[in-house]
């Protein structure tokens, strides 16, 4: 496969036009910017490219549950999340992969909502859009692995422990215990 | 094979018409987690919105609420599958404005890199579209896919490079563990061996600096297109990210094109 060109003046100075914006990109990729203060920035970032792809490792929010059956103890804390199979066909299509992946969004979402809540005002994070799509996200974990019959005068808390990457579980601290709700 | 700009500006289309085609079936397919039952119910989400006006938000509503959400998804499948045989503007257009809806709906993002990418070939086609004809913008179109394909690759390199951890392969060692994935016994050896970390982590930092060099001529372009397709199959396998293997496929014509005008 050959091409065939014909480089004339205008296009070079696209070519250099062009150089110069792949420099500044890079320059400004260099500068750290913590946080998007602008909600609706933020909520049209797909319209601004981040290639900083793994850059560090981070502190990454694992989710628990337990569940509390009629008049009964909490039972212990389990991971809601559990880790998928690798398939040859996830080349082609991977909606189970993606949705998991959606999931770690969420709970990284959640975590970053919880630093931003002001000293004073934690009692109104349970009220959140974070929050109130954790609590669905466990709930919804919890009655995939249960009987209806288990679901009746059931009520089950959750919490959020944050982890750094390839560490176990163990080493991290919980930054999030939620409140108790009816399944 | 005569590979000019507008044959490189067809494949790039085809290409994302398929990378569209395959996140909306894949959307289509978990459109249980956006209905009212679902975790992503529009009834909780659509607080998120009340930062726009009050016509902006019923606007939203009547396109992001279930069950119309799910036929927006029908409207950009069927546009890029359309796109796959026929070329037009008013489709690439059709495809763009979906797919920034569907990632609004998804606070922003539904997978990160393979989105950003989706949006800078889509744009950059939409004006190549409306300018067809004016060879200068045609080609601008395809340097500007091709330079943000760099970036994407470079910049990655460069963070990389600055971190200790990743110097010393512990950063690559605590991603694989944290993939969602479960690792089979063979590959958690593997990522016990810090000297092999040490190695792959090199091999993926000089990588994605020296991808800048796939411009010097289309041989060596080709070269560094077949590695980084080797890279993002990597990528589907450690991390489930098969939709980065679409969106940068789609991008690498651009980049091919491009790669001649050094060497010319």
């Amino acid at each position: 496969m050959t091409a065939n060109y014909i480089v004339n003046a205008s296009t070079l100075n696209l070519v250099l036009i062009f150089a110069l914006y792949f420099a500044a990109i890079v320059f400004l990729s260099t500068l750290r910017i913590k946080y998007v203060s602008s909600r609706k920035v933020y909520l049209f970032r797909s319209l601004f490219p981040s290639w900083r792809f793994f850059e560090d490792l981070s502190e990454l929010p694992v989710l628990y549950h337990r569940v509390r059956k009629g008049t009964k103890d909490f039972g212990d804390w389990m991971p809601s999340l559990k880790p998928l199979e690798r398939k040859f066909s996830s080349v082609l299509l991977n909606p189970g992969g993606n949705r998991l992946l959606a999931y770690y969004g969420l709970l990284q979402q959640v975590e970053n909502d919880m630093q931003s809540v002001e000293d004073g005002a934690e009692h109104k994070f349970s009220n959140s859009v974070s929050y109130l799509l954790l609590e669905r996200l466990v709930r919804e974990q919890i009655l995939l692995s249960c009987s209806h019959a288990e679901e009746k005068n059931a009520a089950f808390q959750f919490k959020l422990r944050s982890v750094l990457q390839g560490e176990s579980v163990e080493s991290g601290q919980d930054i999030l215990v939620s409140l108790e709700h009816d399944l | 094979m005569d590979f000019s700009f507008s044959n490189a500006l067809l494949l790039v289309e085809r290409l994302i018409a398929l990378a569209v085609l395959v996140q909306a079936g894949e959307l289509l397919i978990l459109r249980n987690s956006v209905s009212n039952e679902g975790v992503w119910s529009w009834e909780v989400l659509r607080r998120e919105f009340e930062i726009f006006s009050k016509p902006t938000q019923r606007l939203l509503s009547a396109v992001l609420a279930y069950p119309n959400f799910v036929f927006l998804l029908l409207v950009q499948f069927g546009s890029a599958l359309v796109t796959l045989f026929i070329s037009h503007p008013a489709l690439i257009l059709l495809m763009l404005v979906c797919h920034v809806l569907v990632c609004l709906r998804w606070r922003g993002v539904f997978n990160g890199g393979s989105d950003y990418m989706t949006t800078v070939v889509l744009a950059a086609l939409l004006i190549a579209q409306l300018f067809q004809g004016n060879e200068l913008v045609e080609k601008g179109c395809l340097i500007y896919i091709a330079i943000q394909t760099i970036s994407s690759f470079f910049i990655a390199g460069v963070v990389k490079i600055g971190r200790n951890n990743w110097r010393t392969g512990a950063a690559l060692r605590g991603f694989l563990r944290s993939s969602v994935y479960q690792n089979p016994a063979a590959l958690d050896k593997l990522v016990n061996r810090s000297q092999l970390l040490i190695y792959a982590s090199w091999t993926v930092i000089i990588f994605e600096l020296l991808f800048p060099l796939s411009l010097l001529n289309q041989t060596v372009c080709l070269a560094f297109i077949s590695l980084a397709l080797l890279f993002h199959l990597a990528n589907v396998y450690m991390f489930g990210l098969n939709r980065f293997l679409y969106a940068w496929g789609a991008a690498y014509p651009a980049l091919y094109y491009c790669s001649g005008f050094v060497g010319t």
